[in-house]
């Protein structure tokens, strides 16, 4: 992009202070020519962080809602600091409301592999089971259609995935990706689409996407209300076990690969969510893991490095946590590719700490740790 | 309501006199005697009773308050101590955990170890694979050994046969013709490919020369156009400048006519003034002669006429006096007497009538002279306007020369500039053709420096080409000559020290029986 001499973008961002239990409000500013950043207290009306080069951001962070780490402190961006940033990021962070219907849930990973190849980025996920109430409410603007009953039943009738896809163009290029409404005309004009692929007729068109920028800020706050309670996730909290995707293979867009891989395995996710966790959550999160491995306190600023996707996974013998272990393989990739190549830390893992996914480790903490994610954090 | 009938409240009763008050006597006291000490005492009783209730009140707070607090207390013991517990407890369970945790990835990693070192390969192992690999070079070593024995012994039949050789070389001679034919064709082929692309190329050229020559005799003719349409407009320029020359000559002669013609209206003003002056003097002198004659007819005329009747009345005295002559000289004396009284009266009249007159014409004189001021007064207001309006008119008159004057000299103002504005334009347009034709001129210089240097290069690089060909003639001369050299060399030695072992082993067999046959031939066998 064309920066000029004094080019930098402006963040309001947040940082919950532990000592004072505070909410800190901070302006965040980052000069993309040298990506040197720079952080001014809003309350005090001193700097706070004087201009100094940080290589752990980037400007893919840069958008609302992301979270940063930045000298330890986990800072979440609030709202654009200028009119200049809110212009210039403003389209290239545009959002949209993707939907993957319940028909499409076992091509969830494809679809979502398929968004990380446009270069769309997903900010938020949420495997969310719709009431009839809520999805008539979703639906709003087709109450008078002869097919809104058809809709709300096929709807309703299993758990729906809606994600916030951001990217430069999102609304388009999402709307792009999914095609015509209707399959067939998506088979004749787009057969690319994914409802050329996945779709089946007219109601049943394996995903949704929204239209216009209003109706994409109209639905995304319908799955993620800013305030308020948020939507009931579908974790069912037996026989299961927890999955989390770690924030590197996020970041590298890996998410749709492992999520299909866990799926044509034979398992089903029953609840699935992305979160950006805070350093005392995860801390708390992978408590057992203190005093028991050498890296308990890398895997923590792992864990709260970006976005992590957790998922509740279930299977149809009785000893999921065992089986997903073995599916998932040895901590360690260089071990599992050396010893079991084709199970998912040999695949996508990087070292012993990236090493693309959580999982439950004791076969009675499976539910512990789903508890956590879908009860505690997601309350 | 009367005073006495007001009801009294009181003990006191007036009676029926005055000053007679009888005092009610009053009821004795209802209450006993030692009321005071009673009542006292009841306070008392009261103030120990309510004493001792708060005594009591105090005392069940107090163990109230006790009772409450410790139970908070209790109660507050009891969750902390739970709390405490299930903290422990949770503590104990993830502690728990974690050595389960523990144990189990040890035990995971112990297994991964072994399944690790399972896969490592042992010493015994490794021994016989590295046997294996030896035997399997060995064998294959001894395969390629038996493959170049055959292939040398094949070579060697090859050599030996000589029918297969005398075939082979035919073979080969008809190889080596066809092919070179076939190189030949080739050869013929590029060169008519050549042919036609230089053809091609020549055509391109021409193609292009005459699209140049076509070019430049348009431009040519363009620039031809150019001139003449230039020529043209400074032509037209002249033609303006010669016309605003005229202009400017036609409104001077224009100024001169107008000055003249203001000059020839002040003459005939001034003319007219002294023709006035003289007319008015004749009129006034025509006037003058014309009252005096008047006066003169009117005075004579009435002279005459009382002269006449004098006559006559004289005429008519002598008749009757003639007639009366008779009549008495006495009379006639006295008539005479009378007669002269009379002309002395008449003349004395007449001097009277002199005077009259006199009178008469100054009365006259006084007339004509208020008449003639009345009308010169008429003749002065009339010339005043006359003169007003002459000078009205002389004053639009000039003030429209002088106005045309002005326009005129506005007018040439507008000329000399526009004459020096062409001027310049001429001028710019001079200074630009010349640069223009400097351009060209500099432009052709430039090419033509261009192309003596690519007709200098040309040259160095023909001389630098022919300077190559002679030193490669050089080389090949001496290459030749060295060649020959190396050959009568070798024809004189003719022992070859770097050949195959196998064939100089057969060779020096072949030359021991030929050297034990005949010496001789040996040579001759070398040089086939």
């Amino acid at each position: 992009m064309s920066t000029a001499q004094d080019d930098r973008y402006s963040f309001i961002a947040e940082w919950y202070d532990p000592n004072a239990a505070l909410m800190r409000r901070y302006q965040f500013l980052y000069y993309p020519k040298d990506s040197s950043i720079e952080m001014f207290d809003i309350k005090n009306h001193r700097t706070f962080l004087k201009r100094t080069k940080y290589e752990g951001v980037s400007q893919e962070d840069l958008y609302i809602g992301s979270t940063v780490e930045v000298f330890s402190r986990q800072l979440h961006f609030v709202d654009y600091g200028d009119g200049f940033t809110a212009r210039s990021l403003g389209d290239k962070k545009e959002k949209t409301l993707g939907m993957i219907k319940p028909d499409a849930l076992d091509r969830m990973g494809m679809i979502l592999d398929m968004i990380s190849h446009k270069g769309l980025l997903v900010t938020k996920a949420k495997m969310v089971l719709l009431s009839r109430a809520e999805a008539a409410q979703f639906y709003m603007e087709h109450q008078s259609k002869p097919f809104f009953n058809g809709l709300l039943d096929y709807v309703t009738s299993g758990p729906v995935v809606a994600m916030e896809i951001m990217g430069g163009n999102a609304i388009g290029v999402w709307r792009e990706m999914i095609g015509p409404t209707n399959p067939s005309d998506a088979r004749s004009q787009n057969s690319q689409s994914l409802r050329a692929k996945y779709g089946t007729d007219n109601t049943r068109n394996a995903v949704h996407g929204s239209d216009s920028k209003e109706s994409a800020t109209r639905e995304a706050e319908f799955f993620f209300p800013s305030a308020g309670p948020s939507r009931a996730n579908t974790a069912q909290f037996s026989n299961c076990t927890c999955c989390v995707i770690k924030p590197h293979a996020v970041l590298a867009g890996q998410t749709g690969k492992i999520v299909q891989a866990i799926v044509d395995a034979g398992f089903e996710i029953s609840a699935l969510q992305m979160f950006h966790l805070e350093r005392a959550n995860a801390e708390e999160f992978i408590e057992v893991y203190k005093g028991v491995v050498a890296e308990f306190n890398d895997m923590v600023s792992q864990l709260c490095a970006g976005p992590s996707v957790a998922m509740e996974i279930k299977s149809k013998d009785g000893n999921t946590p065992q089986s997903f272990r073995e599916f998932v393989g040895p901590a360690d990739p260089e071990i599992a590719r050396h010893l079991r190549p084709r199970t998912l830390r040999a695949i996508f893992g990087k070292d012993k700490i990236q090493n693309a996914v959580h999982c439950t480790d004791l076969p009675e903490d499976g539910l512990l740790e789903v508890e956590y994610f879908f009860k505690i954090l997601d309350s | 309501m009367l005073a006495t009938q007001k009801q009294r409240k009181c003990r006191e009763f007036t009676g029926p006199t005055p000053h007679s008050v009888a005092i009610k006597a009053k009821m004795p006291s209802k209450r006993p005697a030692e009321h005071l000490i009673l009542e006292r005492r009841r306070q008392e009783d009261l103030r120990d009773e309510a004493i001792a209730i708060t005594n009591y009140n105090k005392m069940c707070d107090l163990k109230n308050d006790w009772e409450r607090i410790t139970d908070k207390r209790i109660q507050k013991n009891t969750v902390t101590r739970r709390v405490q517990g299930l903290l422990q407890q949770e503590k104990f369970s993830l502690e728990d955990r974690r050595q389960k945790l523990r144990n189990l990835l040890e035990e995971e990693e112990k297994q991964y170890l072994q399944q690790m070192e399972a896969q490592e390969e042992t010493t015994l192992e490794r021994q016989a694979k590295m046997r294996e690999r030896a035997k399997f070079l060995k064998e294959k070593r001894e395969m390629e050994r038996q493959r170049l024995v055959e292939e040398k012994l094949d070579q060697q039949w090859r050599e030996q046969c000589e029918e297969l050789r005398s075939n082979l070389s035919r073979r080969h001679l008809d190889e080596v013709c066809t092919e070179r034919q076939e190189q030949l064709r080739v050869k013929e082929h590029i060169k008519q490919q050549r042919e036609e692309e230089e053809r091609m190329y020549a055509e391109l050229y021409e193609k292009d020369r005459l699209a140049k020559s076509v070019r430049e005799e348009e431009e040519a003719k363009a620039q031809m156009e150019r001139n003449r349409e230039m020529l043209e407009t400074l032509n037209l320029q002249k033609a303006a400048l010669e016309v605003q020359k005229q202009a400017a000559a036609d409104l001077k002669k224009e100024e001169a006519q107008l000055l003249r013609e203001e000059k020839e209206l002040r003459k005939i003003e001034e003319q007219r003034a002294a023709e006035e002056k003289v007319r008015k003097q004749q009129e006034m002198r025509s006037d003058l002669d014309r009252s005096i004659r008047i006066k003169m007819k009117k005075q004579a005329k009435e002279v005459q006429e009382e002269l006449a009747l004098d006559m006559k009345i004289l005429e008519q005295l002598l008749q009757e006096s003639r007639n009366e002559a008779m009549e008495s000289i006495q009379r006639k004396r006295e008539l005479r007497e009378e007669q002269q009284r009379f002309q002395e009266y008449l003349a004395r009249e007449a001097e009277r009538e002199k005077e009259r007159e006199l009178e008469l014409e100054q009365l006259i004189d006084v007339e004509v002279q208020k008449m003639w001021a009345k009308r010169k007064e008429q003749w002065r207001l009339e010339r005043e306007a006359r003169h007003r309006l002459m000078s009205d008119v002389l004053a639009t008159r000039r003030k429209q020369v002088e106005d045309k004057l002005a326009e005129n000299l506005r007018q040439q103002d507008v000329i000399r500039a526009e004459r020096e504005e062409l001027a310049h334009a001429i001028e710019e347009h001079k200074r630009l053709d010349a640069e223009h034709k400097q351009r060209i001129k500099q432009n052709n210089l430039a090419y033509q420096s261009d192309l003596d240097a690519q007709i200098d290069y040309q040259y160095s690089v023909r001389a630098q080409q022919q300077d190559e060909e002679y030193r490669e003639y050089l080389h090949g001369v001496q290459v030749e000559e060295q060649y020959q050299e190396k050959l009568k060399e070798v024809l004189a030695s003719p022992v070859i020290n770097k050949m195959h072992p196998m064939k100089r082993a057969h060779s020096t067999r072949k030359q021991q029986a030929l050297q034990q046959e005949e010496p001789q031939f040996l040579l001759t066998g070398q040089k086939l």
